[in-house]
């Protein structure tokens, strides 16, 4: 079974040899693994919404058995991280249980969506399908206020709906 | 006509004054009798650090006190930075008394008790809480004696307790948030006064009067990392002017010392990581109907706990410091050789020696030991060997994704632009990537003395 930080690496390279932001990697993970690649990270609610301290550790162990390298750069005055792999690294044939041009083509839906949108995402589905809020439209607005606004969770509802993961 | 007030004495902050004739005053004295906030004194600021700084025996009831009477200061020091018809006197007493309640959830020995919750818990998605979502049901809940008390003193059926549940939950956007949560919060300007007071630490000193007196108020714009659609989130938050850059400089650093001396201490780890072993195997023997071989009661508020697939508000609630460790007592005679073990090396303070990895730049030896230490681990399924993984950051709060913009420290330049510290202080700006160090535990000494053998 493909350990996590070689799925972290594996994805990094799918994602074409290079994955902008923490808090982006985090979400593209959760909402993989709910798309059926289960790479066995648990996760709970905490501060951007779905969180695996499981990824956190893959990520460190990436850096030291398989090339990845993180840079933090500053754009605006707000320190982000690069996620960049170096060294050759073969094309899997899949990334847990899904195959490789499946994830590819959900990378490209998510790899250059806002941050903040992505944290909506996810914390959308979490809200619905792991907590069961039922009112979880209203609950949204209550965790994220402040980060609804400006189409951004309307962009959240349409990237589950083009992963086909959103609630009703 | 004199004023009723009640008074506590705090070693770090001297004489705190409760005014009997301020609804917020008096709403906290009232929280501070309520069984959940008493509980607090049975709860250790930071937990087994006592078994290495002797004096750090300080709980999380004086902190939360401490917490709440910085509140007030801040507040004092933001109001006229405000214009007075953007004052909300409704939103200041939700932040004052979110200050005081904001650790209410805390679980005994907190970080180790939530280690293996997150463990037992792994498979159940959405099973596990973090401490402030339980701080957040203990607030809210509707027969609550928290909830009860704010009824009593604000009425609107205790309205005010899902306020505070809300703050303490949502990311903060306004400046009253960010008194309870922001680089320069209450909570922050509390524990590193306390916890450097209590261990005796010599991590560097915090001038809080010149940065109190430096503080402004500013709204920050900032796009989630360096993202190029969409417009950008704004909070509202505290900055420092530039006079104060250095004071500003020093305080992350002496934040980031007693990370790394006191909070990430490799004894105090270690214990961490035996009690979260020890929670393990009791909550295994529980799952398990053997009851009698853990030693424990069954009425014991662990096997009451770990016996619920979904544990109540009130059996959470049963469990503190003083519980676990009479826990530990009972299992030194427990049948379970393995949960014997444990227990006795936490009461009789026996600790672990860890190898260390460098995970930055690794060596050949570190390449050797730690696949070593990989294939022991996969046959021992962190048993007897555990791993402890500390994120150090000079900026960063350990376990979070990313700065968030309210975290982050601004300074407000001579021309009333405002810039992040990392962008303007060396120190700072070469130690804002996390530092991550990796630590192996061996329960059985002479597994960790072979693998110290290892040669490169």
């Amino acid at each position: 079974m493909t350990k996590l930080h070689e799925l972290v690496a594996d994805l990094v390279l799918l994602a074409g040899g290079e994955l902008t932001g923490r808090v982006r990697l985090q979400k593209i993970m959760y909402l993989l693994d709910h798309k059926g690649m289960e790479s066995g990270a648990g996760y709970f609610y905490y501060h951007y919404g779905p969180y695996s301290e499981d990824l956190w550790d893959a990520v460190s162990d990436a850096k030291f058995f398989d090339g990845l390298r993180e840079e933090i750069v500053s754009a605006g005055g707000s320190p982000f991280s690069i996620f960049k792999l170096t060294g050759s690294r073969a094309r899997p044939a899949g990334v847990g249980k899904l195959p490789s041009d499946v994830v590819a083509n959900h990378l490209g839906k998510m790899k250059n969506v806002n941050s903040t949108v992505l944290e909506l995402a996810s914390t959308v589905h979490w809200l619905a399908f792991v907590e069961k809020v039922p009112d979880w439209k209203s609950e949204i607005h209550i965790r994220k206020a402040g980060k609804t606004g400006q189409g951004r969770l309307e962009k959240a509802i349409k990237l589950l709906k083009d992963l086909e993961i959103a609630p009703t | 006509m004199a004023r009723h007030t009640k008074r506590l004495r705090d070693p770090v902050h001297g004489l705190i004054v409760f005014d009997m004739a301020d609804e917020v005053d008096r709403a906290a004295w009232k929280l501070i009798d309520t069984p959940e906030f008493q509980r607090l004194r049975r709860v250790k600021q930071l937990g087994f650090s006592e078994l290495v700084f002797p004096g750090a025996t300080h709980n999380r009831f004086s902190h939360s006190i401490g917490v709440f009477h910085v509140a007030r200061q801040l507040m004092d020091v933001a109001k006229p930075l405000i214009a007075q018809d953007r004052w909300s006197e409704q939103r200041r007493k939700v932040a004052l008394l979110s200050a005081l309640l904001h650790d209410l959830g805390h679980g005994p020995f907190s970080h180790a008790f939530e280690v293996a919750e997150q463990e037992r818990l792994k498979k159940v998605p959405g099973a596990y809480k973090h401490h402030e979502a339980w701080t957040a049901d203990i607030i809210r809940t509707k027969d609550g004696n928290v909830r009860n008390v704010l009824k009593e003193v604000f009425m609107a059926d205790g309205a005010m307790a899902d306020d505070i549940a809300a703050l303490l939950t949502a990311t903060p956007q306004d400046i009253y948030a960010a008194v309870v949560s922001s680089s320069f919060d209450a909570d922050r300007l509390d524990y590193l006064q306390r916890d450097k007071l209590m261990t005796g630490s010599g991590a560097g000193g915090i001038d809080f009067d010149w940065l109190r007196d430096n503080l402004r108020v500013v709204k920050v714009r900032g796009e989630s990392e360096g993202s190029v659609e969409g417009a950008a989130l704004e909070v509202e938050t505290f900055c420092f002017t530039e006079k104060a850059s250095q004071a500003a400089e020093a305080f992350l650093l002496a934040r980031y010392h007693l990370f790394s001396q006191v909070y990430y201490h490799k004894t105090t780890r270690g214990f961490e990581r035996l009690l979260t072993a020890f929670l393990q195997q009791l909550a295994l023997l529980i799952r398990e109907k053997k009851f009698a071989d853990s030693g424990l009661p069954q009425n014991h508020p662990l096997v009451d706990y770990y016996s619920t697939k979904t544990p109540t508000l009130r059996q959470y609630l049963e469990l503190d410091d003083t519980v676990v460790w009479g826990a530990l007592e009972a299992a030194c005679l427990s049948n379970d050789s393995h949960l014997k073990a444990l227990a006795q090396r936490l009461r009789n303070r026996k600790p672990m020696k860890p190898i260390e990895i460098n995970v930055v730049s690794p060596t050949k030896l570190d390449r050797a030991r730690r696949e070593h230490i990989d294939q022991l681990l996969e046959s021992d399924g962190g048993k007897t060997i555990y791993t402890d993984r500390p994120k150090l950051s000079v900026y960063a709060d350990h376990r979070k994704e990313d700065v968030p913009l309210h975290k982050r420290v601004y300074i407000q330049r001579n021309d009333s632009s405002v810039d992040d510290i990392a962008t303007l202080s060396g120190p700072i700006g070469s130690l804002k990537e996390p530092q991550e160090v990796l630590r192996y535990y061996f329960l059985d000494e002479s597994v960790r003395k072979n693998v110290s053998e290892i040669g490169g």
